[in-house]
């Protein structure tokens, strides 16, 4: 498998084209410049194949959903009945709301129709005929040029009734979100688009068996699908070169924080985190040691100093207790208050819990409250051992997995620097002096 | 019922739990299998009515092979599960979960309702931390006051959300729901406007913690110092218990049961009450209650007087009577011992014939029907419950949302549930109804009696019923299935007409499917069987012999001859023509809005000696010569059935408050005097009687009847109660061949469907004589209503809220609602709460129409129907 540096340097970027090292541009890729790419060829490639083929392609190529989990996508489409007894529905998960992460939003800007090319396929190996896009509200921008290129592939007779006379149906529809953390949530998600209140659903049974509408669904983030028609297209041992092992392809990383050149990185899978912050993202802002990162968006533990050279894909970090998530990446120099960070993000977790059950309800509130304290130079001893036990009380007894999210700023910063949060104690207050203006 | 073919029992498989094998049902609910095998899961949330929600944590459970807990009321049993329930991890779940929801918990137990009967404390006991580790601030909410009989204090909450489900689910009714968000999420209602529905009463139940509680009971007394009476009310189908000290009733639940050693209102009942029932009930704490019985003195003045002299003026009346000239009348709520002894009464000791409680019925073919209809009724409650009946189909009882709300209940889960595929075939139908159903049709009242004799042709011929194919399919797709009639509409104006068709139909339809009619009188069923019908004897029909035999020997008294058997419309109108020389009024609270005041005014006028027993006095027995107080619902020993023929067990908390007495004791001493030959110290000896007039395979025993524990005990005294064997299976059922020889076909208007006609019904809710009594109910008596069909309403100019009155009718005004299920021509409304009156032909009121009136002038025009209140007149 070639996957080192020099193939990382040398890889040119697929999903989000041209925006290695820069934010956003400005161009948004028309249907007719997509066409010329060779754009809704895969599909096309697809219909002739065949729905079974599809799949088994897909499940071959091993695509990990790059929702966060990791979850091979051929596998979750696999599991979708072979039978058109209900209507399939295939959701795409655009609610980005991660705090850390913005890799999906440069593909609904700019390839808008590599996404719907992906849907498409998608649709078709599921036997499905209706796509929802579920855009998060605070991306409008996205959501008008998503909107935009539905049009015009129904209008080029690219999506709708008997897509190139294959006899193939399919609908997307645009859903915004109302500004809720929780539905990027599949099964909250769902209940979103259901028009219900935004929260998780119990499972068994899965949204495979009964989804949107008590209905079989596939939801699926948007990088998972952007990368489907590519696959087609350049097949399977072009994606399957890039990569470490059991992680083909690449994804988009996107880098944020104290770090001098921060933005999307779309690189092959398996990147140190060392060469993603010293190589790509130009170093540590201010020539300050690193402190901290957050690997895959706010809601994994952080790797520190000595973790720094493991590669980030789905398998390694989950050795050392973390994950690559949602590949946000926060870097943190060693100006930052690791009981601030927890803090603020608590905050979050604490506004976004959705309050159906229990163990995130209550422990994200206990927990917000003992941070506010221990930052504000109320804390009392015991604080700690409390907050550990508070965080043990949570994982994996929550409905979702937003309950565990919440712990992740804590669970390997707890035992790593607990000096800092004993000074914290302590000192009444806060060792650090902070100026906050600097990380807005 | 043996021959109906119950469906496959689930599978036992063995699971281990604990390391212990235990056989569990295949498929069913692990939580609710665990439950049920004994082994008890802490649960908040779970509620075995109610979907699954998940959303407490408190019921994980360890699974072997699995990293992580699993909640156990979303897993179902099967062979490979391997669980723990007392494990390290599972000890530890609970713990934290506890203290999750104990942190933001106000400490204000000492004053919080829930006090002595919250799960929270019961499980912060068992499975808490004993201490606490927060001292923060605990999160605050503002305290609403959205339901005048609900109070909510949200700081108590744990959002189970067992209340929002219960609203949708059971009372479908979707009012409550959660608001804000994360750990700023509580519960509301939609619109800040009351729960309002007649079943709203049950959240407080369900809910596990202080959260939900009833606004009557607030601060009134702890539960610890209540006494708890297994009963039941004139409102409900089912048992009930009255809670109950010093005499006063404090609140009405449904039956407590045996919780872990105590006898606690069950948070995972079934048992759903209405409100009519619960709050309803509370009328005894009215304080016009009769306390000493009262005669008419000289200057014609009702006065107190001691019972001896009471009981000494009616027996000098009755005394040397000569045969026939006496008439008792039984009220609906009179329980099976005073159906018993008063049948003794008439039949073999003032030897007339003249005793009946059919009064809710305006004509003499309509009750006579209503006794036929009785007479052939074999359907099952528990059948229903357990998927026997593929199918049910309901003719004419549209009004049983209104007439009686926990029979329409059962029928509604049922289909909700689809446990059986419901067909309606009415004039008039709830849509909180319909909308479960399979099958609707919809016709005109004369005419359904029609319909069910073309479905009763088709049957068994392969020829198609017209445009009753969707009825037919019903009929005949399912082998298994009920029928249902509801008698009650208009006076029982369709009855003649209908009981003979059903009955045609259940000829037809053959051994699977089986008959029940339904009727808003509360023991129907009860008096039927007991002898408080004309036609009847507690051994059977008054027309058979041995029946007549049998019951000589259990009174051991004079022959009982056959005779004639007027039905108690011709009951009263022979009263009113001068007939009897003493009427005998036994809880005649129907009698008080039957809408044909006169007649009973006549009759009342027209006897020498009128003698009634009542709770409180009315406009007619305080025009009685000798008025009797009689005991309420939890002061007396006796029984009851329910519309599906179930014994029910009245226990007596209390002794009758003032000098009142329980009712069979005033019968028993009345007959006593006039020289019976069998005297009952108890209601369990008239009971064992009743048992054997009955037949029952097994002798009868009144305390069989209690469902898990003594009928009447303190909460706090841990109870080992041995008492009891097996509830008996008996049940009144009396599946005999009808006579459908009565007279007069009786219909319902002879006009062309072009002309309005009135289809009324009896509400049990609203302004009948103990319902108006219940102050609680002030707030919430229903506006009078009528409803239109959408064409007509157009017609006529009307719309949804406006006000109307009926000319030709009552001259009250009332609110327009319109209802698509109900046929063109048809207006519906609640004879009581219209306060309906005529003196002429009740059924239809011919020549009836409706026009715009003012509303009430204290009645504001409301915009929430919720909030609307009764007009004052």
């Amino acid at each position: 498998m070639a996957n080192t540096k020099q193939d990382r340097r040398n890889y040119r970027p697929i999903l989000c084209e041209g925006v290695t090292g820069t934010l956003m541009n400005d161009h948004t890729e028309k249907l007719a410049d997509y066409r010329s790419r060779g754009g809704y060829d895969a599909i096309r490639k697809c219909l002739d194949m065949g729905e079974d083929k599809v799949l088994e392609l897909v499940k071959e190529a091993n695509v990990r959903g790059r929702g966060g989990a990791g979850f091979p996508a051929g596998t979750k489409w696999g599991f979708i009945p072979r039978n058109r007894d209900k209507p399939h529905y295939i959701c795409v998960n655009a609610d980005e709301s991660e705090p850390g992460t913005f890799s999906n939003r440069p593909i609904l800007e700019q390839r808008p129709h590599l996404l719907l090319e992906g849907c498409l396929i998608a649709a078709y190996a599921t036997l499905a005929e209706h796509v929802y896009i579920y855009i998060r509200k605070e991306y409008y921008e996205a959501t008008e040029m998503i909107k935009g290129a539905i049009d015009e592939a129904y209008q080029a007779g690219l999506l709708g009734k008997n897509i190139f006379g294959s006899g193939f149906n399919c609908d997307m529809y645009v859903h915004n979100g109302a500004g809720a953390y929780i539905c990027g949530e599949e099964t909250a998600l769902i209940e979103s688009i259901e028009g219900k209140r935004g929260y998780p659903r119990i499972r068994p049974p899965f949204p495979a068996i009964q989804g949107l509408y008590q209905c079989p669904t596939v939801v699926n983030n948007v990088e998972t699908l952007a990368i489907m028609p590519e696959i087609f297209r350049r097949g399977l041992d072009w994606y399957n070169a890039m990569g470490s092992k059991g992680n083909p392809g690449m994804t988009v990383y996107s880098i944020s924080g104290h770090v001098r050149k921060p933005g999307n990185y779309e690189l092959p899978l398996g990147v140190t985190m060392r060469e993603l912050i010293y190589d790509y993202a130009g170093g540590i802002r201010d020539n300050n040691n690193f402190k901290a990162v957050y690997p895959g968006g706010s809601s994994v533990p952080l790797l520190f100093e000595e973790d720094l050279d493991v590669p980030m894909d789905f398998d390694e970090p989950k050795k050392i207790g973390t994950y690559l998530g949602s590949t946000g990446i926060i870097v943190m120099d060693d100006t930052t208050c690791l009981v601030w960070q927890a803090l603020n993000l608590m905050h979050f977790y604490w506004e976004e819990s959705c309050g159906q059950c229990t163990p995130c309800r209550e422990g994200t509130h206990w927990m917000h409250k003992i941070l506010t304290r221990l930052e504000n130079g109320e804390g009392r001893q015991g604080d700690i051992e409390l907050l550990e036990s508070i965080t043990g009380n949570i994982v994996g007894r929550s409905i979702c997995a937003l309950g565990e999210f919440s712990t992740g700023s804590l669970s390997r910063t707890l035992p790593r620097f607990r000096e800092e949060f004993q000074a914290h104690i302590d000192r009444c207050g806060c060792p650090f002096e902070k100026d906050y203006t600097k990380f807005n | 019922m043996n021959s109906l073919k119950p469906p496959k029992a689930p599978e036992l498989v063995a699971v281990t739990v604990n390391g212990e094998q235990l056989m569990l049902p295949k498929g069913e609910n692990l939580l609710q299998a665990l439950l049920d095998a004994g082994h008890y899961v802490p649960h908040y949330c779970y509620h075995p009515a109610l979907t699954v929600d998940g959303n407490c944590r408190l019921c994980l459970v360890e699974i072997e092979g699995r990293p992580r807990p699993e909640i156990s009321c979303n897993m179902v049993v099967n062979e490979e599960l391997s669980i723990k329930t007392n494990s390290e991890m599972v000890e530890s779940c609970r713990t934290g979960m506890m203290e999750f929801l104990l942190a933001n918990h106000p400490l204000d137990c000492p004053v919080c309702d829930r006090g002595g009967e919250c799960m929270l404390q019961r499980y912060s006991v068992e499975y808490g931390w004993g201490s606490a580790r927060t001292s923060d601030q605990r999160r605050r909410f503002e305290k609403p006051q959205f339901d005048p009989l609900i109070d909510i204090e949200r700081n108590r909450c744990i959002m189970c959300t067992r209340c929002v489900r219960f609203c949708d689910e059971i009372a479908d009714d979707h009012v409550m729901g959660v608001f804000g968000h994360g750990s700023r999420n509580y519960i509301g209602t939609y619109g800040d406007g009351p729960v309002g529905n007649i079943f709203s009463g049950n959240v407080i139940d369900i809910c596990p913690v202080g959260c939900l509680t009833s606004k009557p009971f607030r601060f009134k007394a702890r539960v610890w110092e209540l006494r708890q009476t297994l009963t039941t009310t004139r409102t409900c189908n089912g048992s009930v218990t009255a809670w109950t000290r010093g005499g006063e009733l404090y609140r009405v639940t449904p039956p407590v049961k045996k919780r872990r050693g105590y006898y606690t209102i069950d948070e995972d009942t079934k048992d759903f009450i209405s409100n009519e029932a619960r709050f309803g009930s509370m009328y005894t704490r009215n304080n016009e209650r009769l306390l000493s019985p009262m005669m008419r003195n000289a200057q014609g003045k009702q006065e107190a007087v001691a019972w001896s002299r009471a009981i000494d003026a009616i027996t000098s009346r009755l005394q040397d009577l000569e045969p026939g000239r006496s008439c008792i009348l039984v009220g609906e709520r009179s329980t099976n011992e005073e159906g018993f002894l008063l049948g003794r009464l008439a039949r073999s000791i003032l030897r007339t014939p003249n005793i009946d409680w059919r009064m809710r019925f305006t004509s003499e073919p309509a009750a006579q029907a209503a006794g036929q209809a009785l007479r052939a009724s074999n359907g099952d409650f528990d059948l229903l419950e357990k998927k026997v009946y593929q199918a049910t189909l309901m003719i004419n009882a549209g009004d049983l949302y209104h007439s009686a709300p926990d029979i329409a209940l059962k029928f509604k889960e049922a289909a909700r549930r689809q446990h059986t595929s419901l067909g309606l075939l009415d004039s008039r139908m709830e849509p909180w109804f319909a909308e479960h159903a399979s099958t609707l049709c919809l016709e005109q009242p004369e005419d359904i009696a029609g319909v069910v004799e073309r479905l009763a042709n088709s049957i068994g011929r392969d020829n198609p019923a017209g445009d009753y194919i969707s009825i037919q399919a019903l009929l005949k797709d399912n082998k298994q299935g009920l029928v249902v009639l509801g008698l009650d509409q208009s006076g029982g104006a369709l009855n003649a007409a209908l009981v003979p068709a059903v009955l045609k139909l259940m000829a037809a339809l053959g051994d699977g499917w089986h008959f029940m009619p339904v009727t808003g009188a509360r023991n129907a069923k009860g008096l039927f069987a007991s002898g408080a019908q004309s036609d009847r004897l507690p051994t059977g029909a008054l027309t058979e012999e041995n029946a007549r035999h049998e019951i000589m020997k259990i009174w051991d008294g004079a022959t009982i001859h056959n005779s004639e058997k007027p039905a108690a419309p011709s009951l009263l109108r022979k009263a009113a023509d001068g007939e009897f020389k003493v009427l005998f009024l036994h809880r005649t609270d129907e009698l008080t809005t039957h809408p044909n005041r006169a007649l009973i005014q006549q009759a009342i006028d027209k006897s020498e000696f009128v003698v009634a027993t009542d709770i409180f006095p009315s406009w007619i027995n305080r025009q009685v010569d000798i008025l009797l107080p009689s005991a309420v619902f939890y002061e007396t020993n006796s029984s009851m059935a329910d519309i599906d023929g179930k014994l029910q067990r009245m226990s007596q908390g209390c002794r009758p408050a003032g000098e009142s007495q329980e009712d069979w004791r005033i019968i028993e001493s009345i007959s006593s005097r006039l020289g019976s030959n069998k005297h009952y110290r108890n209601a369990h000896e008239i009971f064992a009687d009743l048992g054997k007039a009955w037949g029952a395979p097994a002798p009868l025993r009144l305390d069989d009847l209690l469902l898990d524990g003594p009928g009447d005990q303190s909460p706090t005294r841990k109870v080992t109660w041995s008492g009891q064997r097996k509830r008996p299976d008996f049940k009144l059922q009396c599946n005999e061949i009808p006579d459908l020889s009565f007279e007069g076909a009786g219909s319902f208007v002879g006009n062309s469907s072009d002309t309005p006609r009135l289809l009324w019904v009896r509400h049990c809710q609203g302004e009948d004589h103990l319902g108006s009594r219940s102050s609680i109910f002030d707030e919430l008596r229903p506006t009078p209503r009528v409803e239109l069909n959408p064409n007509d309403a157009e017609r006529g100019g009307l719309g949804e809220g406006d006000w109307v009155k009926l000319v030709g009718g009552s001259d009250r005004s009332s609110q327009v609602k319109i209802n698509p299920y109900i046929a063109s021509g048809i207006i519906y409304g609640s004879g009581n709460v219209l306060g309906l009156q005529n003196d002429g032909d009740i059924p239809g009121l011919p020549g009836i129409r409706i026009e715009k009136a003012n509303p009430p002038e204290e009645a504001s025009p409301p915009t929430d129907q919720r909030h609307d209140k009764v007009p004052a007149n």
